[in-house]
């Protein structure tokens, strides 16, 4: 049984793990793919970083920041990040019960995001992330990732969210469910009994409430046009750069982020537990596979 | 109309949108939006697409009021906020005011534009456009459009099961008895449909994984973009960067077709890109290069507009406001495609 092979939790690098437990020697095509793999994972991961962190970068001139910096050149950049990526995680062959999985997990989150459209909620209050953080955590990196990029995706089509920050939030919540696979990875590390597993992840919600809102900022805080001593110039050094967006985000950001950081401590407090005993529930029942 | 008329039309919009920081122009485009929109929603039996006037009724006001409290520049001073509070205190311009309004409009106008694309267009035209090499990340996405309602429909019945019992919403733990339900019937929904899509083939065939020369492409490509990148940030002549960036964006994209030319695929219905979708994509298309390029006869200094440090009227080239009507081109199409 193939069971036993999918306890890591990381469900897409494990599948197609029932075919064949023992695992022969790779060949060198085999070897090559997975290496090309990893360096497509690496190059789109440091493509979107600097997308974010440009402005940090003390190299820049007021011409060349300008010219690179269009919303339409990092649009584009980021867009093929996500083609490649999304083709990539493809390649690892996705079965039909990690498609369905998904899709009914992404459908799930879609119904809340649009009741937190369509209901008052304070600040930056929202259910969405409550699923795309427990999905990783249970599911893996990679599992979390698609879950984050697809539910902004799928959700923005219903609530009229298509725009040019649509690549942007889906990468930032692709990396939350992702980082949130590589959690429990550190928490079996440091906790096997998994004892204090919940407020692991509350924090982690917490950090992701204001961590999420600061990296969305920045793909439009370059063009925001405002006072001077909270506003991009290119040519300032890091620290310059640094401490005036760090006076923007506490003038415009910090009071909905705290919203954002809250909801998701009080969600993952009030839901947490209920939620991933029946996640783990139906991952043991989707692992099971007899050779 | 067809996604790909769609797209040159939102390509032509956005692109004079962005380009103008008049707010003449601004709102011409705003209300071509609102009518292709509404126009595009009715086709679908939906109301009118009204949103983004009531977002600009809030966005405006607000980024305004934004602006004008945090940047004391221009010569017409409203009123003066006295002491020393942080950011706040100092002369209230009317130029700052119209520029955050500006700000507003712009924001709201970018918005509305996508919002056409979201009222007219079905979100399986979207789903179906993905190239071949998406094929898994598409039937995900279609299987997750297609259970949004089946969703909302299961947290109605379960909310309703529950208030027969006697159970009522007071706080946010009242909601876990209809969560939990909710969420189990949803992921027991995901294994019957995953045992159903296995009975009908899914996956059946030989799976072809992504060809070793499509990620090598792929990965050349992306690693030009992030090289491109740098050096454009870096060097004092960015242009080869953005030479650079151009290319590794082609490589990319020649990497994700070749991975699509190994996915097999079949369409059980075309939807086809007629005579009309061609006629409308260029004149589009023609429409934002006559506007918005350097070499057009028209007056496009008058796109550019800042109310800083004298308050005066945005020029307005009739010309440009003629021509941009043209963008109501999609009106002319009485039916959406599938019904044709």
């Amino acid at each position: 049984m193939a069971a036993r092979e999918f306890a890591s939790g990381n469900l897409l690098a494990e599948s197609g793990a029932g075919i064949n437990v023992s695992r022969p020697v790779q060949s060198i095509a085999a070897q090559l793919k997975l290496a090309l793999s990893a360096g497509i994972y690496l190059v789109t991961t440091l493509i979107g970083v600097l997308i974010f962190l440009y402005p940090f970068l003390t190299g820049a001139t007021p011409q060349t920041s300008q010219l690179v910096s269009s919303p339409i050149v990092l649009g584009i950049a980021i867009s093929l990040c996500l083609a490649a990526l999304a083709v990539e995680s493809q390649g690892q062959a996705l079965s039909a019960k990690i498609v369905a999985l998904l899709g009914v997990l992404i459908a799930l989150n879609s119904v809340l995001r649009m009741a937190e459209t369509a209901l008052p909620t304070p600040g930056g209050f929202t259910p969405v992330f409550l699923l795309i953080i427990l999905s990783g955590y249970v599911f893996g990196a990679r599992f979390g990732f698609l879950m984050g990029a697809l539910s902004l995706l799928v959700s923005a089509l219903f609530t009229a969210g298509v725009g040019p920050w649509l690549p942007h939030q889906m990468f930032t919540a692709g990396w939350m469910g992702m980082s949130a696979g590589w959690l429990n990875r550190l928490w079996s590390q440091l906790s096997p009994t998994r004892r204090g597993e919940l407020a692991a992840l509350i924090a982690f919600g917490v950090v992701w409430g204001f961590l999420y809102g600061a990296i969305m900022n920045l793909w439009f805080w370059p063009f925001q046009a405002g006072s001077p001593d909270q506003s991009y110039q290119a040519g300032l050094s890091a620290g310059d750069t640094l401490q005036r967006y760090a006076v923007f985000y506490v003038a415009t950001s910090l009071a909905w982020d705290v919203f954002a950081a809250a909801g998701n401590a009080v969600l993952l407090g009030v839901f947490g537990a209920a939620t991933l005993k029946a996640l783990r529930r139906f991952r043991n029942r989707f692992l099971f596979e007899i050779d | 109309m067809h996604l790909r008329a769609w797209a040159a039309w939102l390509v032509s919009v956005l692109f004079v949108a962005l380009s103008t920081r008049n707010p003449l122009y601004l709102t011409v485009v705003l209300l071509i939006a609102l009518i292709v929109g509404s126009h595009g929603a009715r086709l679908r039996n939906r109301p009118a697409v009204l949103w983004p006037a009531r977002l600009a009724m809030v966005i405006i006001p607000f980024s305004g009021l934004f602006n004008a409290l945090t940047v004391h520049i221009g010569d017409t001073v409203l009123f003066t906020i006295p002491g020393e509070l942080p950011l706040l205190s100092g002369p209230i311009t009317a130029e700052a005011v119209v520029y955050g309004s500006i700000n507003g409009l712009s924001l709201t106008t970018v918005i509305a534009v996508f919002g056409v694309l979201s009222a007219a267009a079905p979100a399986h035209y979207l789903v179906r456009a993905a190239p071949r090499a998406f094929q898994s990340i598409g039937v995900t996405v279609g299987i997750a459009l297609s259970f949004i309602p089946q969703t909302m429909r299961r947290l109605r019945d379960v909310r309703e099961a529950q208030a027969v019992r006697g159970h009522t919403m007071r706080g946010l733990r009242d909601w876990l008895p209809v969560w939990v339900p909710v969420l189990m019937g949803g992921l027991e929904q995901s294994m019957q449909l995953a045992e159903a899509m296995v009975a009908r083939g899914f996956g059946a065939t030989q799976r072809r994984d992504v060809p070793a020369r499509a990620r090598l492409w792929v990965l050349t490509g992306l690693s030009l973009v992030l090289a491109g990148f740098l050096l454009s940030l870096s060097a004092a002549n960015p242009f080869i960067g953005l030479a650079a960036l151009a290319a590794g964006s082609a490589l990319t994209v020649i990497g994700v077709w070749q991975s699509s030319r190994s996915s097999p695929h079949t369409s059980y219905r075309v939807i086809p890109f007629t005579p009309f979708d061609a006629l409308c994509a260029g004149v589009s298309l023609a429409i934002s290069a006559l506007i918005a390029l350097p070499f057009s006869p028209l007056a496009h200094e008058t796109l550019s507009y800042t109310p800083y440090p004298t308050l005066s009227m945005p020029g307005f080239d009739p010309l440009i406001g003629v021509l941009m009507w043209g963008w109501l081109m999609p009106l002319l199409r009485r039916r959406l495609p599938c019904d044709n």
